[in-house]
């Protein structure tokens, strides 16, 4: 009992000692002091890291001392910015994530109307909305139940697809491969050559593919590449309405894989007989392995290729310990399946920037989104995150400033990717797609089939069943859906 | 231990106790083998782990402490380690202290008072107890929400310390049995000499039932400790540990810094492990449920 | 045996001889109670009648069809509905119901029996029994997240168990012990439900044996004397006499089909196993109105089926073997 006793004694004590400090903590962990001229922005706290905001806030209170802008990171930001967001004194001006469903808190009144930014003028004389692609402009109007006005800006624009150890490349003499044959032939090329894993325990030899169940979603970024390729983008927009002429009532019907998914099949049906079917293409764990050990195979040159996305560099960078990885990385052109048309699928098109209604200082929020579309801002935020590429119009950049980014290989490669291809997205604005808890998606409720289909060794989840029961499914399910998105 | 309690095991009963000892020592290495195995990690640098999963450091160093008592949970400025720590002190001890007291109210009024409608009341404190009802959580933060209780850190750990401060818990089972038990005489005694009921339940009830109380005060606090859900619902603005590792965790993940999350844990287990290695006879001794006759 | 040892009998006694003590007592008798019956008041009568009527309830923002007023409308048992038709054809909503039942399965049919047979062996003093409650008691109070955390690392494929494995020439370079693997899609589940039972057996274990621990100890003699093996005392004397542990605890177990969801969510990082504890809790975090109504009409669809059967379940087990009460 003695030793009970003094133990409630110390306890006591550090609960006097920890409520003073965690007095203190709530005021340095809510606003901080500074009255209505401050804003406080809030950001995703990922692939990109925190050096860009770092960045960004400081040059912009070189320029506006008076200024007070705080930039947090967050890693939650989507779990708590719905309750920030509903408030009257919000805690955050600013939210900056991906997957920010900005429609609806839009048609919930919490988002603060933008049209004002967008006609700002930039330091070069061009409004916020020239600094935009037509595309970032077009999805960023919305109307709330008050006429069409701006609510968000697009905050990045990315590629994926395939990265590859250039230096294994080269010195094999390897071909980067144009089409999907070359693709096909260049696996069986490196299985046959057998190289050895440079270091490795005795055996081991380069596989063309690592890869992680953890994120199997990157394959997608090359197999919605070759859907594009297959059925070109007029199309693909056009089922991603979901019968939105007929009040969405036969939306299902976007599923059907004999006609609006014909071409998503049919690339699915590529990746499938080139990964599923050949389980000697990648690294053998590859179905039940955690994202730190794909990238080690691949920073250990155990792997040639890996489907990734143009946070890669800056990923890879960490996982080696902040260290350089050693070898250059490029981006690949997606391998074409078909024609000659090359397609780029914009990899968090939906990455958002939204101000809250309440928002205590418009005008300081107005110029400081602003600021974000400057000349070098776009470079350190490129520069920073090490192949990001934020979603404003990069070709005002003077020559050399270009040439500074393209200075980092995979920055040139990701730069080559988005300002050659054709740009496109997956990306549906309707209420089916964004009120229903990211069940209507291209892939329903995000259900991937990379993983079970590989772990089948080309078996299962065929394509032809993966796609019927995608149909079946979305064809039940429907109505419930439509329900819980409070359309019918 | 009396020596006629024990078996005298021969042939296959002694067999038998071999192969459970052996199956017990197997799981114990399970359970603790890893936590060496993390206390390694902590020691190693940041690009060892991730080609030398199992061995020893080879440049065991501090680093990996010095960043995760720096380390700050993303998206909670100033909430560290330490001031986690402090956090979910002030969380877990209000908490268990109000929680006991008022449980201990309602268990002895309702084990040693016959008054209309006591049997009704135990009665449904049981079934509230057996048969929760689901999904409330979205009620009950609306609700929260309502009262103000969701505005700043403060409100919010009001709020919690409220929702924790129930008197009809698993608490007031285990005290309301221990009451009921008690003998009467003390308290006779007690009324005979002029003492009030309210002098009796300070004065004689509470010192009586000293040691129940510490036992269920021990379990509650290791219960509120732990908990995740509610802190994570209702004190969003201030992590307790059990939330801000898991965010820590994501973070450390992202940046692949394993051997800082190695040391996130030992942090957080150590000062667990040394006050359950002063205390585990009276925590293994007091954990206990009774039957749940309603 | 209740009338004995309370001071109601007495009471009425008093009353006759003194009123002043009779309100003396109303007074200590309400203010003991105020609180803990105010806060049951609130939080349990109150929350739950207002998680029952948000059940029937739709929330609409601007897009709504035609019929129905921005915010909150009652909508009769339209909510439920939606279920029944998910429940019918969704395969996602199936799986998250047959993810919640496997919990009661595993932790009454496979970790209580274990930890029964465990806990006897313990009470009979299997050599190192201290040193082993101990042990096993530790994953109990080490906060979740940690142990969840332990575990994934540690039965990551390039986690400690596989690799350390691959060393000792166990395994092949890259074969890993798959019924571990919290990372593959078939093997989570499973994976899961081992760290359940690793993870909650100690305490079980425990629990059992405090229980055990009061049982008389003439039974245990003349059970001695009559020379039973260590089946017959187990099945005979043991688990009759704990009885009222095991109903408490089987019970407890049943509860996890609706309170489980931080060890799928943890282990699995999210990915595999949702439960529909999982998908109230995203509700609530989440924190849109238009939500609430789904996950009040699905608690309160869970209570209904739920209730019942564990009333009916303990009705049946406090049936089992006569009263013991120790």
């Amino acid at each position: 009992m003695k030793a009970f006793k003094s133990i409630l004694l110390v306890l006591a004590a550090a609960i006097a000692a920890t409520s003073l400090a965690a007095c203190g903590g709530d005021n340095e962990g809510g606003r901080p002091t500074g009255g209505n001229g401050s804003i406080v922005i809030k950001y995703y706290d990922g692939g990109y890291g925190r050096e860009w905001a770092d960045d960004l806030a400081s040059r912009y209170k070189t320029i506006h001392p008076d200024a007070d802008v705080t930039m947090e990171a967050d890693l939650e930001i989507l779990g708590t910015m719905t309750s920030a967001l509903q408030s009257e004194d919000p805690d955050y001006d600013i939210f900056i994530s991906h997957d920010i469903t900005w429609q609806y808190y839009a048609l919930e009144g919490y988002l603060a109307n933008l049209d004002a930014l967008y006609a700002k003028k930039l330091s070069d004389g061009r409004t916020f909305a020239d600094a935009l692609s037509p595309a970032n402009r077009e999805y960023s109007k919305f109307d709330a139940g008050e006429g069409e006005h701006y609510y968000k800006v697009n905050w990045t624009q990315g590629a994926g697809g395939l990265i590859y150890n250039v230096d294994m490349f080269e010195e094999y003499g390897w071909e980067v491969p144009e089409t999907y044959d070359d693709l096909k032939n260049l696996c069986a090329q490196i299985v046959s050559e057998a190289r050895p894993v440079k270091g490795g325990m005795g055996g081991q030899t380069v596989v063309p593919f690592t890869w992680t169940n953890e994120n199997e979603y990157l394959w997608d970024y090359v197999v919605f590449e070759w859907w594009a390729q297959l059925a070109g983008t007029e199309k693909i927009s056009q089922l991603l309405q979901y019968d939105k002429a007929n009040n969405y009532t036969n939306g299902f019907e976007s599923f059907n894989p004999d006609t609006n998914y014909k071409e998503f099949k049919q690339a699915y049906q590529y990746w499938y007989d080139l990964v599923a079917k050949n389980p000697n293409y990648s690294v053998s764990a590859s179905n039940a392995q955690t994202k730190l050990a794909a990238q080690g195979q691949f920073l250990r040159g155990e792997a040639a290729m890996m489907p990734y996305s143009h946070w890669a560099y800056y990923e890879l960078k960490k996982a080696n310990g902040g260290d350089d990885i050693g070898f250059e990385v490029n981006l690949m052109e997606t391998p074409l399946v078909k024609g000659t048309q090359r397609y780029n699928y914009l990899v968090g098109f939906g990455d958002s920037i939204v101000v809250s209604k309440y928002c205590h200082n418009m005008d300081l929020a107005i110029d400081f989104i602003s600021f974000m579309a400057e000349p070098e801002s776009l470079v350190s935020f490129t520069e920073k995150s090490q192949g990001a590429f934020s979603a404003f119009d990069y070709s005002v950049l003077p020559a050399e400033q270009l040439a500074r980014l393209n200075s980092n290989p995979f920055v040139a490669s990701v730069n080559k990717k988005l300002t050659t291809e054709t740009n496109f997205n997956l990306y549906s604005n309707e209420p089916i797609a964004y009120l229903t808890s990211a069940t209507v998606q291209p892939w329903l409720a995000n259900k991937y089939h990379y993983v079970p289909a590989f772990a089948g060794k080309g078996t299962t989840d065929n394509p032809d069943d993966v796609f019927a029961e995608m149909y079946s499914t979305a064809k039940a399910n429907w109505r419930s859906w439509l329900y819980n998105a409070g359309l019918v | 231990m009396k020596k006629e309690m024990i078996y005298r095991r021969t042939g296959w009963t002694k067999a038998l106790f071999v192969i459970v000892f052996i199956i017990f020592a197997v799981l114990t290495v399970t359970y603790l083998y890893p936590l060496i195995w993390v206390l390694m990690n902590s020691f190693k640098q940041q690009s060892e782990y991730i080609n030398n999963i199992t061995g020893f450091p080879k440049n065991p160093g501090f680093t990996a402490y010095a960043e995760a008592f720096a380390e700050e949970v993303s998206g909670h400025k100033g909430a560290t380690l330490m001031s986690m720590f402090g956090m979910t002190i002030a969380v877990a001890t209000v908490g268990t202290i109000i929680t006991v007291l008022t449980s201990s109210q309602a268990a002895y009024i309702l084990a040693k008072f016959n008054f209309r409608g006591a049997k009704f009341m135990y009665a449904v404190v049981i079934f509230a107890y057996v048969c929760p009802i689901v999904g409330t959580l979205p009620a009950q933060m609306q609700f929260m929400k309502t009262l103000g209780f969701m505005k700043n850190s403060f409100a919010e750990y009001v709020g919690v310390i409220f929702l924790y401060s129930g008197g009809f818990g698993f608490n007031f089972i285990l005290l309301h049995a221990y009451y009921k038990n008690l003998s009467k005489s003390y308290a006779e005694a007690a009324y005979i000499d002029g003492a009030n009921d309210f002098q009796i339940y300070t004065h004689i009830i509470l010192p009586l039932s000293k040691g129940s109380l510490v036992a269920v005060f021990i379990i509650q606090f290791i219960g509120l400790w732990n908990d995740y859900t509610t802190p994570a619902i209702f004190l969003k603005d201030a992590p307790t540990l059990a939330v801000g590792v898991s965010l820590m965790t994501k973070t450390l993940e992202n940046n692949s810094n394993f051997p800082e999350l190695f040391a996130v844990m030992v942090i957080v287990l150590l000062p667990i492990i040394l006050i359950f290695s002063v205390f585990s006879k009276t925590i293994i001794e007091n954990t206990t449920v009774g039957g749940l006759k309603g | 045996m209740d009338g004995n040892s309370s001071f109601g009998n007495e009471r009425k006694a008093d009353n006759k001889k003194r009123g002043r003590h009779f309100n003396v007592r109303t007074l200590f008798i309400i203010l003991m109670l105020a609180y803990p019956v105010l806060h049951f008041l609130v939080m349990w009568v109150f929350v739950n009648g207002y998680s029952i009527a948000l059940s029937f309830q739709r929330y609409f923002s601007t897009i709504r069809p035609a019929g129905y007023d921005k915010g909150w409308n009652f909508v009769g048992f339209d909510n439920f509905k939606n279920l029944f038709n998910l429940i019918k054809s969704d395969e996602n909503t199936r799986e998250m119901f047959a993810n919640s039942l496997m919990y009661p399965v595993i932790s009454c049919l496979v970790t209580l029996p274990l930890s029964i047979i465990a806990a006897y062996f313990m009470y009979k003093k299997v050599a190192g029994s201290s040193f082993f409650r101990v042990v096993f008691f530790f994953p109990s109070i080490v906060p979740l997240i940690i142990l969840t955390l332990i575990y994934r690392y540690s039965v990551a494929p390039d986690g400690l168990v596989n690799v350390l494995l691959q060393k000792l020439h166990i395994l092949e370079k890259g074969e890993i012990v798959s019924f571990l693997n919290v990372f593959g899609e078939d093997t989570a589940a499973g994976a899961v439900y081992i760290f359940c039972i690793w993870a909650g057996i100690g305490y079980n274990i425990i629990l059992l044996n405090s229980g055990m621990g009061k049982i008389p100890q003439e039974l245990q003699e003349s059970a001695m004397l009559d020379g039973a093996g260590p089946m017959t005392e187990l099945f005979r004397i043991v688990i009759p006499l704990t009885w009222p542990t095991i109903t408490t605890m089987f019970i407890l177990g049943m509860m996890s089909c609706i309170n489980v969801y931080m060890q799928p969510k943890f282990l699995t990082m999210d990915k595999y196993g949702k439960t529909v504890a999982w998908m109230i809790y995203d509700y609530a975090q989440g924190g849109r109105p238009g939500d609430l109504g789904q996950a009040a009409s699905l608690g309160l669809f869970c209570t209904v089926i739920l209730a019942p059967t564990i009333l009916l379940v303990k009705h049946f087990l406090e049936k089992c073997f006569a009263d013991v009460d120790f």
